[in-house]
C-alpha cells in the first residue's frame, strides 16, 4: 500500500506540476538530422536506409533494412523507408550497437505489424546479423512485444491509428500493474513465447478519438498474490490523442518517454513503449498523463477480462468530472473508491469501501481542491458498467456521483482547504477515515487506522476510531461523524461563514501553528454548536451557540448575546453534476464574504451576531454544560469584576469574588449560588452482589451507588475495589466515573473471590487533580499530538500502545498523584468453599449415566486381565 | 538351558550351524502355540483400542488426528494429494494416499476410517509386524512375543497408533524396515540372499519417508549413527581382543548397511526436493537453521502441549504423582532397558567370540543410544524441562520401540537365572500382576481419563449440538473454553467447521462476541480452580440444559 501511495504521489505530483517548459524545449528541438540510402548488392536499387537523428541523443543511426525489395529511392525518411516490411535497427548514440530492433509486418488480415526484439540476457547487446534478405535475430527466438493496428499505422488524416494492441513477453517495470510490488514482473515474468501482458487501445467507432485503453496481465502469477492483474482508462470527456512530438517516427515509440505523467493528462497522446536504451532493454509500455478532466481509470488486481463480467477491485475506480464544464484540462470533481480487503478475483463486493470524494469549488483553474467527503461502507455493487467488450460489475461513470452521496456511509469525515494545501491528481488526501489522518505522511500510522476502523466496524472495537483523528495538516479543517451512518450532507453557518458537515460529530481545523479550533456538538442535534480555540497549553478561548445565545468567553471575561440565528443557513449535498456545482458556488456567493473571518476569531463572529448583550469582564468560565432545562454554567468571578446586562433578568452584581454556580432555567431565569466542594459518598449499604450465596471461584457483580452531595461535578473519578487480606490490599477492580453535583451513579465492578469464609471488601475514589476541569472532547488527545509532533515524534500509534497496555497490564495501578476522596468504606461478606466434583460426574462425562462408569471398570479389568494372561502364557515356558 | 542369549552363563556360542532354523532353547512343542499367543496379542490390541474409542463414545479428538482428517478430505475433493489446496498435511503424503484408497473402496467416510476402523486395523497389523521385527532382531519367538506384549503397555505408543494420525503408518513402516534389516542381516550372516529383503527394505523406506519425512529423516538418522556406533564397537573390540575373524566379516556387513542408509537419505533428498514440494516449503519456513535441521535430524514437528510444556505437569495431570503413576511404565522401561542394554554391551565388548545370534542383537544394541541420544537432544533444542510434553510425541516412541525389546531379553534373562522353580513362579506372578497394573495405566493415560487428566479430549454431544445451533446461526467467532478441546473434536467430525471461529483460552479476547459454557467445561474449570470468564452481563442466547451460548453485550452499533 505504501508503495502504491508513493507512486501516486508521484504521479500526482508530476502531473500537478506546471507543464514543463523545460521538456517543451527539448520537444521542439527532436528531428531527423539526415537519410541516406545503400544498395548494398550493387542492383541499382536502395536495400537499406540510415535515419540520422537526434532523438536519444545528440546523434543516434537507425538502420533500415528492406526485406521485400520494395525500398523507394528517395532523399527523405518518410518516402525513403516503410513500415510495412523493413527492419528497423535503433543506435542509440550512433555508437555501432544496436539497442532496439523492430521489425514491420504484416499479419495475414492485412493489418500492420510491428515486433520488437531487445536485449533478454542482461548484456546490453542484440544478438543479430544483418543478412542479403534482412536480419537474423539470435538474441531470442520470441519477440518481446508485439504491436498490431487495425488496418494501417496512420487514420486516412494523417493522426496515428488508435485501434491497436499490444502483446508483451518480457520483464517490465512500467506495464501500468505494478502499483503494488513493481519488483514481481522481473522475479515471475520472461520472454519466453507466452505474453504475459495484452494492452488494448480502442477507438470503438473509428472517430479518431481513442475510447479506451485497456490492460490485462495474462502471466500466472499466484492468485493469492496482490498484484496488479487489470486496469483501463476511460476516455469520457473524447480528448484527442496526438502523436507526441518526440515519437518523432512512429507513433507508439516515444523516444524520451518517461514514467511520470510530464503534465500530460491521460489520452492527450497515444501509448507508447518505454526503452532504457542504456541496456537495450524495453521497459513497459504506458498511456503517459496522468489524471484526466473527464474520465476514468481503474487499477484492480482482479483482472478485467472482455467478454466476461469482471469484478475490479483496489481502486475502482478513480473517476474525474470536469464540473465547471471549462474544458480547462483540470478535473473539478474526484470520486476515488478503494476495495483493499477484498481477495483477488473475488466477486466480494459487499468488502468495505473508502470513498474519496473531492471537488474544486474555486480553485478550478489547478489540481488544488476546496471540499472532501471521505467515506468507509459496505454497499455493494448492485450494477454492470459496461465499456466497449468489457463488463465490470461497478457503479458506471455517470452514476457514481449520486450513487455515492445517496447513500448513508458507516464513517464519515469532511475535510475543507481553508488556506494553502497542495495540489494533487488524487483529490484530498487527509482525514481519510479508512487510512487515518493522512495516509500519504511517511509516519502515519495507517496500518493502526485500518484496524481501528475496520475493527469499529465489524464490531471488534467499540470505540470509534476518535483516536486516529488526532491532528490535521495547516490550512485544513476537518469534521467528522462516525457513532452512526450518514449521507453527505453539508450545511452553511451563519456563525462560522462557512460550509460543515451535517451531524458532524467533532472537528478540527489547524489555523496556523500557533493556534487550533476544536469543535464540538453539544446537543447532538445536526450542526456544531461549541468551538474552541486551543494553543499548546488548552484552551484559550470558546464560542457556543446554544439554545439562541452566542457565548464567548476567553481570559478577559465572559460575553452573552441572545441572538436569532438559524443552525444553517442552507442545506446541500455535495455537487454530483454541473448543476449542482454551480448551484452551490451560487449559494456561497451569496452568503459567503470575500473576506472570510478567520475560525478562530471568536470574538469577531461574536460581535458580527445582532441581539442584546450581557457582557461580564473579570468573570471566567470554567465550565458549561447543558442541563434539562438549560445550561449550567461554573464561573469564577474576579475581584473588581463589572456585569452589564441588556438581557432582561440575567445579570450578576455585589458578589463577591469567588467560585459561582449559575443554573440557567431557561423559563425561569438564573439561580446562582456559590460553587461548593464535591463531596462524594459510598455506604455499605449501598454495595450489592448479583449473586445471593459468594462462592470461590463464582464471579459477581458489584453495583455501587456513589452519590456527590457538593455542588462541583467530578470528571475522571475512579472507583476501586480491595479485597483486604489482613494487612494486605488486595485490588480487584476499578472503574472509571463522572458524577454530577447533587446526583447518584450506579458503578458495576467484577469480583471473582479466591478465599471462602468471611472476606472484607474495602472501596475507594480516587480523583485526579483536574477533575473538576472537563474540557472539551478529545482536547488531550489534539495536545499530545501536537506535542509530539513538536518533538519530532512519530503520530500516536493506538497499535503500539495497545501492545505497550498488554506489557503493563500486570503493572499495579499508581494513584499517588491523585486525591483519595473516599476511603475505609469496609465491608464483610461471607463466601461459600468450591463445590466438589463428584469423580463419577467424570466417569460418566456428563453425571447422567453412572452406569458407564461401572462399564468402564468391567472393561478394563477385562483388558487387565488379557494382558495378565498373555504374559502368564507366553513365560510359562520360561516355568516349566 | 543352552540357548545363546546375551547373558548365557557359559558364553558359549550356542548356535554355531549356519542355519537358524529353530533358535528357541525348547527341546519340547511349547504348550501353546506362538501363533495362537500372536493372535491373543491382537485381541489385546483390538480391546486396548476398542476401550479407547467408546470411552468417549467416538466423540473424542485431538490436534493430528484433526489435521489428517482434513487433509485426507481435502485430498478427496480436490482430487490430489500434492496440490491439495483446500486442506493439506505437509509433512508426509502416505497416510492420505492409503486413507484416500480405504475410502474409495469402502464407501466410508473419512471420520468413520479414522476414528473406528483404523485402530481396528492397527490391532491387527501392529502386533504382527512387531512380534516380526523383533523376532528378527532377537532370533527367539516368545522373547519377541513378550516383547509385543511389553509394548502394547506403552501409553505412549499406543496413544499414537491409536489417534487417526500418520503415526499409526509411520511406526508400522517403521517396524516393517526393522524387520526387514534384521532378514538382511540373517541373510548375511546365515549366507543366504539377501537381495529380495534389501528390495522390500527399500520399499518399505519409501513408504516411511513419505508417511512423514522428519520422522523419516531421524530414523534413517538413527540408523547410521548405529552403524557408525557399531563400526566403533568393532574397533574397540579389536583393541581389546587379538585376532577376530569373524568381526571382519560383521564390520563387512555394517559397511554395506551403511551404504543401504545412505541410499534412504538420498530417497529424503528427493522426497524433500523434489517429490514433495509441500515438505520443502515447511523446511524453509523454519526461522532458524539450527530449528530446520533440529526437525530434519531429530523429527520434531510442530507438537501438541509444546506451548504448556513449561506447565505440562500441572496442567495436564491432577497432580505429579499421578501423572507418575500413569508414565510409570515408560519410566520402568526406561531405567530396567538402560540396566539391560549396559550389561549387554559390556559383555558384547569382552565376549571374544560373537555368535552370530549377537550380532543381530547387536543392531538392537546400537540403536538403543541413537535414540536416547536424539530424545536428549531433542529436549536440549526445545529447552524442554524432563517432564515435558514433547518427550512424549517426539523420540520417546521409537526409544520405546528399541528399548521394550531390551527389556523383554532382560526379564527373559531373569527367568534364567532363577534357578528355584518357586522363585520363578512367584517372579512371574508378580510379573504378571505387574503387567497387569501397566495395561489398566496405559488405558488410564493413552485416553487422557478425565477422572485424573486435565487435558481432556472428548466432548459431549450437548456440546456439539450446541456449536452445530450456533453456526447455523452464523454466529462469529466463538469462545469454546480453555483450550482446543472443541475445535478438535469438532473439526473432526465437521470438516466445515472454520477454525478461525473456534477460540480458546483463559480469556476470551475482547473482540470475541460468543461464548460457548457446557457443564463440563464449567466443572473442568471448577476442578482446577480458575475462575471462569464472567459472562453474567452478557446475554445469553442458547441453552439445551447442558450447554449455553452468550452473546457479549453490545456496546456499539455495530455489534
Amino acid at each position: 500500500m505504501k508503495r502504491l501511495l508513493i507512486f501516486t504521489i508521484i504521479i500526482a505530483l508530476f502531473a500537478a506540476a506546471p507543464a514543463s517548459a523545460q521538456v517543451h524545449d527539448e520537444d521542439t528541438s527532436i528531428r531527423v538530422l539526415g537519410f541516406e540510402q545503400f544498395d548494398t548488392n550493387n542492383d541499382g536499387q536502395p536495400e537499406q536506409a540510415k535515419i540520422i537523428c537526434n532523438c536519444i541523443s545528440e546523434r543516434d543511426e537507425i538502420i533500415v533494412v528492406d526485406t521485400a525489395r520494395d525500398m523507394q529511392p528517395s532523399d527523405r525518411w518518410s518516402t525513403g523507408t516503410d513500415m510495412r516490411n523493413d527492419i528497423w535497427l535503433y543506435d542509440a548514440y550512433g555508437d555501432g550497437t544496436v539497442n532496439l530492433i523492430q521489425v514491420f509486418t504484416q499479419d495475414e488480415n492485412g493489418n500492420a505489424v510491428a515486433r520488437f526484439y531487445d536485449d533478454v540476457d542482461g548484456d546490453g547487446v542484440i544478438e543479430h546479423r544483418i543478412t542479403r534478405n534482412g536480419v537474423q535475430i539470435s538474441e531470442s527466438e520470441f519477440w518481446s512485444a508485439e504491436v498490431t493496428a487495425q488496418g494501417d499505422w496512420f487514420r486516412p488524416d494523417g493522426q496515428p491509428n488508435l485501434n491497436v494492441e499490444v502483446l508483451v513477453d518480457m520483464p517490465f517495470y512500467y506495464g501500468g500493474f505494478e502499483f503494488f510490488y513493481g519488483v514481481i514482473t522481473r522475479n515471475w515474468i520472461a520472454n519466453d513465447g507466452r505474453p504475459d501482458a495484452i494492452y488494448r487501445l480502442v477507438d470503438e467507432n473509428d472517430d479518431g478519438i481513442a475510447d479506451y485503453f485497456h490492460k490485462q496481465l495474462l502471466a500466472e502469477l499466484q492468485t493469492s498474490s496482490a498484484f496488479g492483474k487489470g486496469g483501463l482508462n476511460v476516455n469520457i470527456g473524447g480528448y484527442t490523442s496526438e502523436q507526441i512530438e518526440t515519437a518523432l517516427l512512429w507513433p507508439f515509440l516515444d523516444f524520451r518517454a518517461t514514467p511520470n505523467a510530464r503534465g500530460l493528462r491521460y489520452f492527450d497522446v497515444t501509448p507508447t513503449f518505454l526503452v532504457d536504451w542504456n541496456s537495450s532493454q524495453l521497459q513497459g509500455y504506458i498511456l503517459p498523463g496522468y489524471p484526466i478532466e473527464s474520465g476514468l481509470h481503474i487499477n484492480s488486481i482482479a483482472p478485467i477480462v472482455p467478454n466476461e463480467l469482471s469484478y475490479p477491485n483496489l481502486e475502482a475506480p478513480h473517476a474525474y468530472y470536469d464540473l465547471a464544464e471549462n474544458r480547462n484540462d483540470q478535473p473539478d470533481l474526484n470520486i476515488r473508491i478503494l476495495m483493499p480487503n477484498v481477495a483477488p478475483n473475488s466477486p466480494d463486493q459487499t468488502a468495505f469501501k473508502e470513498v474519496r470524494y473531492s471537488w474544486a469549488q474555486t480553485s478550478v483553474e489547478s489540481l488544488q481542491w476546496d471540499y472532501k467527503f471521505g467515506t468507509m461502507g459496505n454497499h455493494p455493487f448492485d450494477t454492470v458498467y459496461e465499456v466497449g467488450d468489457l463488463m465490470m460489475q461497478m457503479v458506471p461513470y455517470e452514476e457514481l456521483p449520486t450513487w455515492v452521496i445517496e447513500r448513508p456511509w458507516n464513517l464519515t469525515t469532511f475535510v475543507v482547504r481553508e488556506s494553502g494545501g497542495n495540489q494533487s491528481s488524487e483529490g484530498i488526501y487527509d482525514w481519510t477515515p479508512r487510512e487515518g489522518v493522512n495516509p500519504i505522511q511517511a509516519q502515519n500510522p495507517s496500518r493502526a487506522a485500518i484496524n481501528a476502523s475496520t475493527e469499529f466496524l465489524t464490531g471488534d472495537r467499540i470505540e470509534p476510531p476518535y483516536d486516529i483523528f488526532d491532528s490535521i495538516a495547516v490550512g485544513m479543517r476537518g469534521e467528522y461523524l462516525f457513532a452512526r451512518p450518514t449521507t453527505m450532507q453539508m450545511y452553511f453557518s451563519p456563525i462560522t461563514q462557512r460550509l460543515h458537515m451535517v451531524n458532524a460529530e467533532w472537528g478540527l481545523a489547524n489555523i496556523d501553528d500557533t493556534y487550533r479550533v476544536i469543535s464540538t456538538n453539544m446537543n447532538e442535534d445536526a450542526y456544531l454548536d461549541a468551538w474552541h480555540q486551543i494553543d499548546r497549553e488548552g484552551v484559550v478561548s470558546s464560542l457556543y451557540h446554544l439554545h439562541d445565545y452566542l457565548i464567548f468567553a476567553d481570559q478577559s471575561g465572559l460575553r452573552i448575546k441572545a441572538v436569532d440565528l438559524p443552525p444553517a443557513l442552507f442545506e446541500t449535498s455535495p455537487p454530483t453534476d454541473h448543476e449542482t456545482w454551480r448551484t452551490l458556488g451560487d449559494q456561497l456567493s451569496l452568503f459567503q464574504p470575500d473576506e472570510l473571518v478567520r475560525l478562530d476569531d471568536f470574538g469577531q463572529m461574536f460581535n458580527s451576531a445582532n441581539g442584546p448583550v450581557w457582557n461580564m469582564k473579570g468573570v471566567l468560565l470554567k465550565n458549561l454544560r447543558l442541563t434539562p432545562y438549560g445550561m449550567r454554567l461554573v464561573i469564577e468571578i474576579e475581584d473588581g469584576y463589572t456585569s452589564y446586562s441588556e438581557l432582561r433578568g440575567l445579570n450578576v452584581s455585589n458578589y463577591p469574588p469567588g467560585d459561582y454556580v449559575i443554573e440557567w432555567d431557561l423559563e425561569n431565569g438564573l439561580a446562582i449560588s456559590p460553587l461548593s466542594p464535591a463531596e462524594l459518598e459510598l455506604q455499605p449499604d449501598w454495595v450489592a452482589f448479583s449473586r445471593q450465596t459468594l462462592r470461590i471461584l463464582d464471579s459477581t457483580r458489584v453495583n455501587v451507588r456513589v452519590a456527590n452531595q457538593g455542588m462541583q461535578d467530578v470528571y475522571g473519578a475512579t472507583l476501586a475495589l480491595y479485597e483486604l487480606d489482613g494487612d494486605e490490599r488486595i485490588l480487584v477492580d476499578q472503574a472509571e466515573f463522572d458524577i454530577y453535583n447533587n446526583d447518584t451513579e450506579e458503578i458495576t465492578l467484577i469480583w471473582t473471590p479466591r478465599t471462602s469464609g468471611d472476606r472484607s471488601l474495602a472501596f475507594e475514589i480516587w480523583l485526579p487533580e483536574d477533575y473538576a476541569n472537563n474540557p472539551p472532547p478529545r482536547t488531550k488527545l489534539v495536545l499530545n499530538a501536537w506535542a509530539r509532533q513538536d518533538a519530532g515524534l512519530p503520530p500516536f500509534n493506538p497499535l503500539a500502545q495497545a501492545e505497550e497496555d498488554e506489557d503493563t497490564a500486570s503493572t499495579p495501578v499508581t494513584v499517588e498523584s491523585e486525591k483519595i476522596l473516599a476511603t475505609n468504606t469496609v465491608m464483610t461478606v461471607s463466601v461459600e468453599p468450591l463445590l466438589r466434583v463428584s469423580s463419577s460426574k467424570f466417569l460418566s462425562l456428563n453425571g447422567v449415566h453412572p452406569l458407564n462408569g461401572v462399564l468402564i471398570i468391567i472393561m478394563l479389568a477385562s483388558i487387565a486381565t488379557i494382558g495378565l494372561s498373555l504374559f502368564w502364557l507366553i513365560t510359562r515356558e520360561q516355568t516349566i | 538351558m543352552s540357548e545363546a542369549i546375551l547373558y548365557d552363563k557359559t558364553h558359549n556360542i550356542a548356535h554355531t550351524d549356519d542355519t537358524p532354523t529353530e533358535q528357541q532353547p525348547s527341546r519340547r512343542s511349547p504348550i501353546i502355540s506362538p501363533t495362537l499367543l500372536l493372535i491373543g496379542l491382537m485381541i489385546y490390541a483390538l480391546g486396548v483400542y476398542t476401550y479407547a474409542t467408546v470411552r468417549f463414545d467416538g466423540n473424542w479428538g485431538e490436534n493430528d488426528t484433526m489435521v489428517l482428517t482434513r487433509a485426507i478430505y481435502g485430498a478427496l475433493i480436490d482430487d490430489t494429494v500434492i496440490n491439495a489446496e483446500t486442506f493439506r498435511y505437509g509433512n508426509g503424503l502416505s497416510y492420505q494416499a492409503i486413507s484416500v484408497f480405504v475410502a474409495e473402496i469402502t464407501g466410508l467416510d473419512v471420520q468413520t476410517i479414522q476414528v473406528y476402523l483404523y485402530p481396528t486395523l492397527a490391532a491387527i497389523m501392529l502386533p504382527l509386524l512387531a512380534f516380526s521385527a523383533y523376532n528378527a532382531l532377537i532370533g527367539h519367538r516368545f522373547i519377541a512375543l513378550l516383547a509385543t506384549l511389553l509394548l502394547f503397555l506403552q501409553p505412549d505408543f499406543l496413544f499414537v497408533t491409536w489417534r487417526g494420525s500418520h503415526e499409526k503408518v509411520t511406526w508400522a513402516f517403521t517396524l516393517l524396515s526393522l524387520f526387514l534389516l534384521g532378514k538382511i542381516l540373517q541373510s548375511h550372516i546365515y549366507n543366504r540372499d539377501a537381495r529380495p529383503f534389501v528390495f522390500a527394505f527399500y520399499i518399505g523406506a519409501i513408504a516411511m519417508i513419505f508417511s512423514n519425512g522428519f520422522f523419516s529423516s531421524s530414523m534413517t538418522t538413527a540408523l547410521m549413527l548405529s552403524f557408525l556406533l557399531g563400526t566403533i564397537f568393532f574397533a574397540i573390540r579389536r583393541r581389546i581382543h587379538s585376532r577376530l575373524e569373524s568381526d571382519d566379516r560383521f564390520r563387512l556387513i555394517l559397511q554395506q548397511l551403511m551404504l543401504v542408509t545412505l541410499s534412504i537419505m538420498l530417497l529424503l533428498y528427493l522426497f524433500f526436493f523434489h517429490l514433495y514440494p509441500p515438505a520443502r516449503t515447511l523446511l524453509t519456513s523454519f526461522e532458524t537453521l539450527i530449528d530446520g535441521l533440529s526437525s530434519l535430524f531429530l523429527g520434531s514437528e510442530e507438537a501438541v502441549g509444546t506451548q504448556m510444556a513449561e506447565n505440562y505437569i500441572s496442567t495436564t495431570w491432577l497432580s505429579l504423582s499421578i501423572y507418575l503413576l500413569v508414565s510409570s511404565f515408560g519410566w520402568f522401561t526406561l531405567i530396567t532397558s538402560f540396566i539391560v542394554w549396559l550389561l549387554g554391551a559390556l559383555r558384547m565388548l569382552f565376549k571374544r567370540d560373537l555368535s552370530d545370534l549377537d550380532f543381530t542383537r547387536l543392531f538392537l544394541w546400537a540403536l538403543y543410544p541413537t535414540f536416547a541420544i536424539q530424545l536428549v537432544m531433542s529436549v536440549v533444542a526445545d529447552q524442554v524441562d524432563t517432564f515435558g510434553s514433547n518427550i512424549q510425541v517426539r523420540l520417546f516412541t521409537p526409544l520405546m520401540l528399541v528399548a521394550i525389546p531390551i527389556l523383554a531379553i532382560g526379564i527373559h534373562d531373569i527367568f534364567q537365572r532363577l534357578r528355584q522353580p518357586q522363585l520363578r513362579r512367584t517372579f512371574q506372578v508378580a510379573a504378571a500382576f505387574a503387567v497387569a497394573g501397566f495395561s489398566v495405566l496405559a488405558l488410564l493415560k493413552m485416553t487422557n481419563e478425565p477422572l485424573i487428566s486435565n487435558q481432556w479430549t472428548f466432548i459431549t454431544d450437548q456440546e456439539r449440538i450446541a456449536y452445530e445451533w450456533a453456526e447455523r446461526h452464523d454466529v462469529d467467532r466463538i469462545w469454546t473454553g480453555m483450550d482446543q478441546r472443541m475445535e478438535m473434536t469438532l473439526a473432526i467430525f465437521d470438516i466445515t467447521v472454520d477454525l478461525r471461529k473456534v477460540v480458546f483460552g483463559l480469556q476470551p479476547g475482547k473482540n470475541i462476541r460468543y461464548y460457548l459454557l457446557s457443564d463440563l467445561e464449567t466443572t473442568r474449570w471448577t476442578r482446577r480452580a480458575i475462575p471462569l470468564p464472567y459472562l453474567g452481563n452478557e446475554h445469553q442466547i442458547y441453552d439445551n440444559g447442558a450447554a449455553r451460548i452468550y452473546h457479549r453485550r453490545p456496546q456499539s452499533i455495530y455489534q
